[in-house]
């Protein structure tokens, strides 16, 4: 398993899409940052009033809506498990005598470390960028940092049950393209209409709760300890479920 | 090697069976496997060879039947068993962005070889030493075969098993493949079991065949067997045919088939009668314009066996 691993991280290490990614990354926070900071030095005092943006500010609305980088990391989760199969790579791994659950479990994990990488450069730039334009807000505290550390806890915890959902999507479809043809349009679609069904019907709502989506959103909220421990049980439950709903069907997939 | 015996079964398929649907691929095949061997794995295309292969490799499972590797059919005895095999299926498994140097190193990573020197020594022995450091995308086809068996080398298989290893390798490739192989074989004392559509390459490189046809093993043989079933025949244009025909019924040859124009021939399953027939001619004064040996080639001999170009796809 850690020979597996291993290899995932070379193979990241060597990445061009990797690169990539982590250039979008940088390129997209500076732009943003940089309007930012060209919306305030218009001066124009209403903007001033209704757009009032600090670096604490700008982490907790992140942190509430990361589907940057988890878009990013589906694109590249699509392109690395999309090659191995087109490749054969992952054939060879399992005549190496790798079962397929470590193979799984191996790509998840490497998927993890992915994304923590582009979601700390991520973090890094959009709250140090606007940090050092507008500052960082309220005055550093205990309460301020044990809340922003639990709060990016949560949401990473969060973000690899969505990895392992759209890992099990990769999976299935065993291809770059169509990986992405499906995981992009729910990303971009299916989670505005979830939003709209939760806010729409109490039912949809109960479910929604019970998801990745639904709990994301709940980050920014004051949430009380029963709500935090269902919120890391939603995306315990998940994470696991996916790893192994992922596996059941790998497992008895034919490869060529 | 040391205490590995020939003889010793290290690959045993049994009662084998696989479907596609409602597509019977593989057929109740079984055929086993010796140490030391290299095995020609001869059948058309869709025959069930490399379904065979991937059953083999543990990307596919048999609807039926077993596969024992090292005399292990449990899931952990093949997984381990694997551990002890080479493999190419189809085409080799490469990170083609990577260099081919870095292609061998992540194999060395799968099977926690420490061994520093190995991938430029496989690189040599392939005859790709040159072009390590090169990504794979440039590769040519022959390049990447050739790469493949370089690391399907890596864990020091006892047993490799290769599919159409030589497709898209030109002549000279062929010759070095195939040397390769046959050193490999005599050196490590390796089971390889290999696949192609060039039956004459097989010829020279196998010495036993598995011949496989609709999914079923139809015939297996060593390479004398099928010597002595690829029949020679002499063909011969003697001028004076009744002279001839009575020398010849006097040395015990009477299957005589006509072939028209003066030319007659016979079987002809001892290399010493062609001396002793021409020296017989000689010694008769029988004048001969035509004297010739033909052999039944492994392309033949297959043919015949499987029904030729009225049985599917003909090579």
């Amino acid at each position: 398993m850690g020979k597996l691993f291993k290899i995932e991280m070379k193979k990241l290490y060597k990445s061009t899409a990797m690169r990539i990614m982590l250039i979008i990354v940088v390129v997209l926070s500076l732009i943003s940052v940089a309007s930012y900071a060209f919306i305030d030095s218009m001066g124009n005092e209403l903007v001033a009033l209704t757009f009032k943006i600090t670096g604490h500010d700008i982490y907790i609305a992140l942190l509430q809506d990361n589907s940057d980088t988890i878009l990013l990391i589906t694109i590249l989760m699509a392109i690395l498990i999309g090659s191995d199969f087109s490749a054969r790579t992952l054939q060879m791994q399992l005549s190496a005598g790798y079962s397929r659950m470590q193979i799984v479990v191996s790509r998840f994990l490497s998927s993890i470390v992915a994304f923590l990488i582009l979601f700390a450069l991520y973090m890094l730039c959009m709250a140090g960028g606007i940090t050092a334009i507008f500052g960082f807000g309220p005055e550093v505290t205990g309460d301020i940092i044990g809340n922003l550390v639990l709060k990016t806890v949560m949401c990473v915890f969060m973000s690899f049950s969505m990895i392992a959902l759209y890992m099990l999507i990769c999976f299935l479809l065993k291809s770059t393209g169509s990986s992405i043809g499906v995981c992009l349009p729910f990303m971009l679609i299916g989670t505005s209409i979830l939003q709209a069904l939760a806010m729409a019907f109490k039912t949809c709502k109960f479910i929604i709760e019970l998801t990745p989506f639904g709990q994301i959103m709940l980050i920014g909220e004051d949430l009380n300890n029963l709500e935090i421990v269902k919120f890391f049980a939603v995306g315990a439950v998940w994470i696991i479920g996916m790893i192994l709903i992922n596996h059941a069907t790998f497992k008895n997939a034919e490869l060529k | 090697m040391d205490g590995l015996k020939n003889n010793e079964i290290v690959l045993e398929v049994r009662g084998l069976y696989k479907k596609y649907g409602n597509n019977l691929v593989v057929n109740n095949a079984s055929f086993q496997l010796e140490r030391g061997k290299i095995y020609g794995f001869i059948g058309q295309n869709g025959a069930g060879k490399t379904t065979i292969i991937r059953m083999l490799a543990g990307y596919a499972r048999p609807n039926a039947g077993e596969i024992s590797i090292f005399g292990d059919s449990t899931v952990k005895g093949l997984s381990d068993g694997r551990k002890r095999m080479g493999l190419i299926v189809e085409n080799p498994s490469l990170y083609t962005k990577m260099s081919a140097y870095d292609n061998i190193e992540i194999q060395k990573m799968l099977y926690g070889i420490k061994n520093d020197g190995l991938a430029e020594e496989l690189l040599t022995l392939v005859g790709l030493a040159g072009v390590g450091k090169r990504p794979v995308k440039n590769f040519s086809l022959g390049m990447r075969q050739r790469l493949g068996i370089a690391m399907a080398l890596v864990n020091n298989p006892e047993i490799l098993v290769l599919d159409e290893p030589i497709n898209g390798l030109d002549p000279m490739g062929i010759v070095e493949v195939r040397e390769l192989l046959l050193k490999l074989n005599r050196e490590r004392n390796l089971t390889i079991l290999i696949s192609s559509h060039i039956l004459s390459e097989l010829y020279q490189l196998a010495s036993d065949y598995i011949i496989i046809n609709q999914g079923q093993i139809v015939e297996k043989m060593t390479l004398e067997e099928l010597d002595s079933k690829c029949s020679n025949y002499i063909i011969m244009q003697p001028e004076d045919m009744p002279a001839a025909l009575s020398l010849l019924n006097r040395m015990g040859i009477t299957e005589i088939e006509n072939g028209g124009n003066g030319f007659i021939r016979f079987r002809n399953n001892d290399n010493n009668n062609v001396r002793a027939i021409a020296q017989a001619c000689l010694n008769e004064k029988i004048l001969l314009t035509h004297f010739s040996v033909q052999a039944e080639s492994l392309e033949n001999y297959f043919v015949k066996l499987v029904g030729g170009a009225n049985n599917g796809q003909a090579f």
